[in-house]
């Protein structure tokens, strides 16, 4: 990358970026710890399910909602079960611990697809399969999403394991598949920030969902403050394609051109 | 906003209302079921002993250090009456957010008008066609946040956020003789006040379906800040051509953009509530 016209902003940036990680260093600690209690939180709203919460009516269309996005069409082609894909309500036990636990394994496994997707990307990048050279701030976004996705995958396994859970360390295995064939068709950086904006916001809609089943106040909290870091990553690379970055007025939960909407607890079954 | 693409900025504003359309249309569901579900927590016994228990404390503590005792049948009466909802910390919450949102509309039309928000240079036109677009958002989350409210027997907030509405008034006369970046800067602090205020509601709020509301507006609001994030940085940074998007003057230049542009608008891998307000702030009885 050419230098000529930015030497003054590079420096400024690069304070910032310091800055940043500065603010990442003094946020994550203090998540971990957060996430250190929710074993015990997991194990009191587990006695006090059924009707403490609201009522859990499906709020997706489910299989009535038009399904879009290239990754989607990958998951329905490469699915051996029928809507495996699909967006659909959540059917994890949404009421009880055990259903805040499978959404966190579902969480977890975002999570590492994540990690994995933007790793393999890195990687991929120096032998030119997404063209002669990938933009520095292309890469340093990747960079950068892929250590926060990992702090969210071991926030969420920290939660697991508080629980007495085991903690998830694969991809989702529902969505895997088809990201492996999506990425390994990807020859271009605008169809690589299409694919990593799928999963942001399928991350996001996924979490948001989540808000309105969890019962434990921990897994609650984990949520509501990674859901919408994922959004952020997802304006970004909007901006970075040319698109306006912020085209929602509200977070859609629903499946759309570039989310697969949110997934059901089931997903890391 | 004279230069502007028309045709195009059109365009973007038809397929962002689009969007929004369809986001309410499926936001009416759980809409509904804020409703419904507020109405028999209501109806609860449990609910009205809580409540009616909260009630007597935030009155009885001011009026005990005036010196005044209020007897138990003019509690009951106070439990009864209309504002008795409004007590209410889940409509309380949802108040406050609108008083907030209802600050960015303001705080954003009057950017509008600064005299150097009307330059003709495509990242200013970029610049005012994000605040025009984010203005008729905010204003879509005040309506949503204030339908919730209504329905669920409160009283809508329609006035600006009294904490920081005396700040940016306050800010106006230096925002006259600053430039763009002054702008963003009093922009940004809008957005994480509510981003973080919205993250923290989710976690206090008592609604489930109230929670997946903040929580769909969160994550525009945190959208906005990231934006915000770049362009400020951009503009410190002397990349100020950097800043446009194809409704506006075409792509930005991802190559041109420096390294460091590629992760700033994302500085917190957990999002902080510090700046959140509390529910009462913006609350009406």
């Amino acid at each position: 990358m050419s230098n000529d016209d930015m030497q003054i902003s590079e420096v400024e940036l690069q304070a910032m970026t310091a800055h940043m990680v500065e603010m990442h260093e003094e946020t994550y600690p203090i998540m971990r710890a957060s996430m250190a209690d929710l074993g015990s939180d997991l194990r009191a709203t587990g006695a006090r399910v059924g009707g403490s919460i609201a009522s859990r009516r499906g709020f997706l269309t489910g299989g009535t909602a038009v399904v879009g996005g290239l990754l989607l069409a990958a998951c329905s082609s490469t699915s051996g079960k029928a809507g495996a894909a699909s967006p659909q309500p959540s059917s994890g036990s949404s009421g009880s611990s055990g259903g805040d636990q499978a959404a966190l394994a579902t969480n977890a496994s975002l999570e590492n697809l994540a990690v994995f997707a933007y790793g393999a990307a890195l990687k991929a990048a120096p032998t030119g399969k997404f063209g002669k050279t990938v933009p520095a701030a292309v890469a340093q976004f990747a960079a950068v999403a892929m250590k926060q996705h990992q702090d969210h995958a071991d926030a969420f396994n920290a939660a697991l394991r508080g629980a007495g859970g085991t903690p998830y360390t694969k991809p989702d295995p529902a969505l895997t598949p088809a990201v492996l064939k999506m990425f390994g068709a990807v020859k271009s950086v605008p169809g690589l920030a299409m694919l990593a904006i799928t999963l942001e916001n399928t991350a996001a809609a996924t979490y948001i969902q989540q808000m309105g089943t969890l019962t434990s106040a921990s897994a609650i909290a984990a949520v509501a403050t990674i859901a919408p870091v994922e959004r952020q990553h997802a304006a970004i690379l909007s901006f970075v394609l040319g698109d306006y970055p912020v085209p929602d007025t509200f977070v859609k939960l629903i499946a759309t051109p570039t989310s697969l909407g949110a997934r059901p607890n089931t997903d890391a079954a | 906003m004279r230069d502007l693409d028309i045709g195009q900025f059109n365009e973007l504003i038809e397929e962002s209302q689009d969007l929004q359309v369809d986001a309410m249309r499926a936001a009416q569901q759980p809409l509904d079921d804020i409703v419904e579900a507020g109405l028999e927590r209501r109806a609860g016994k449990d609910y009205q002993e809580q409540t009616r228990e909260q009630q007597h404390r935030s009155r009885s503590l001011p009026l005990a250090g005036a010196g005044v005792a209020l007897g138990a049948a003019g509690l009951l009466a106070a439990s009864a009456s209309p504002a008795f909802a409004d007590a209410n910390a889940d409509i309380m919450a949802l108040q406050t957010a609108a008083s907030l949102e209802n600050l960015a509309v303001l705080t954003y039309k009057t950017a509008l008008t600064l005299p150097y928000l009307q330059a003709k240079s495509t990242p200013i036109k970029t610049v005012a066609a994000f605040a025009t677009i984010t203005m008729g958002q905010h204003a879509e989350h005040a309506k949503a946040f204030n339908a919730r409210t209504k329905a669920l027997g409160g009283k809508q907030q329609t006035g600006t956020n009294p904490k920081y509405t005396p700040v940016v008034t306050g800010m106006i006369p230096a925002l006259k003789k600053g430039g763009p970046l002054d702008v963003v800067a009093l922009a940004i602090t809008l957005e994480d006040v509510a981003t973080s205020t919205y993250v923290k509601n989710i976690q206090d709020v008592t609604d489930a379906q109230v929670r997946v509301l903040f929580g769909t507006i969160a994550g525009v609001e945190s959208q906005h800040l990231a934006t915000l994030y770049a362009v400020q940085a951009l503009l410190k940074g002397g990349g100020a051509s950097l800043i446009t998007v194809k409704a506006t003057g075409g792509p930005t230049n991802a190559a041109k953009l420096p390294a460091a542009a590629g992760g700033v608008g994302f500085p917190e891998a957990f999002k902080k509530t510090d700046l959140a307000s509390p529910a009462s702030e913006g609350a009406v009885a």
